[in-house]
């Protein structure tokens, strides 16, 4: 079973002290990529066509949403279509919202790579967190969900700033 | 304006009833009013949309009784932000 561990440090760089204030502040955030799925970069490959490069952000750890969400003006700077479509509800009633495969690559996690079958696009313009104090903050652009952790065991250690640490049934 | 897939979700709900004798539990692979099959699991029906449609928008949806929903709830409350 792999395990992850994402330690907040109060300066950049591993060697710097764990900061427990800044995992309160910022929350469980990762550091992520998001990329066209396998099959459709396979297919780019394919067909001789570029695959485009990854967006970058922040994913945040959200226990409360049953699925992953990906900031819905990603997909189309990608080349994504949709694949489906959901329903949430606002206070406002119910919303529609299109589905979204995704890859998403937590790049300061080597090997950790999800494919998210289908991501809910949502508006996530604007929302940013700033995970250490001497950093600006950076774009949020996914919030994983339940459906992400249904894979996951996490252990979110307070004191030492560790949260979470996770571990996948498979990788 | 439409909603995106609006043409195969449509068809879809149309065949719902039907569907759920002999498939349910499969995902459905849809483009326009033309199925393409149904599949085991989300990957494989990817994967032979793709394969078939390539970067056209199709419909992959798991054939059940209900219509997906999910939660957000504090993207909803204005927790994290007002607007979904």
């Amino acid at each position: 079973m792999p395990i992850y561990n994402s330690i907040h440090h109060a300066g950049p760089g591993p060697v710097s002290p764990p900061n427990p204030a800044g995992l309160v502040q910022a929350g469980a955030v990762f550091p992520i990529e998001v990329h066209v799925p396998t099959t459709i970069a396979e297919l780019l490959a394919k067909e001789g066509r570029p695959v485009p490069s990854g967006l970058a952000g922040l994913a945040l750890l959200d226990t409360g949403a049953t699925l992953t969400g990906i900031d819905a003006s990603i997909p189309p700077r990608l080349g994504v279509p949709p694949v489906g479509q959901v329903q949430t509800a606002t206070a406002g009633g119910m919303v529609q919202h299109s589905t979204f495969p995704a890859r998403l690559v937590f790049t300061s996690i080597p090997g950790l790579i999800l494919e998210a079958q289908s991501a809910v696009g949502v508006n996530l313009s604007g929302l940013t967190i700033q995970v250490a104090t001497n950093q600006p903050p950076q774009p949020v652009v996914a919030l994983l969900g339940r459906d992400v952790l249904a894979g996951w065991q996490l252990v979110w250690n307070g004191p030492r700033g560790c949260g979470p640490l996770a571990s996948r049934e498979s990788a | 304006m439409e909603t995106p897939l609006q043409k195969e979700l449509d068809f879809f709900a149309a065949n719902r009833q039907e569907w759920l004798e002999s498939h349910r539990g499969e995902f459905a692979v849809v483009q326009g009013e033309t199925l393409l099959g149904f599949f085991p699991n989300f990957s494989d029906a990817y994967s032979a949309g793709v394969a078939q449609f390539g970067l056209e928008p199709f419909l992959v949806q798991e054939v059940t009784p209900n219509e997906q929903t999910a939660q957000f709830p504090a993207l909803a409350s204005g927790l994290i932000r007002a607007d979904l």
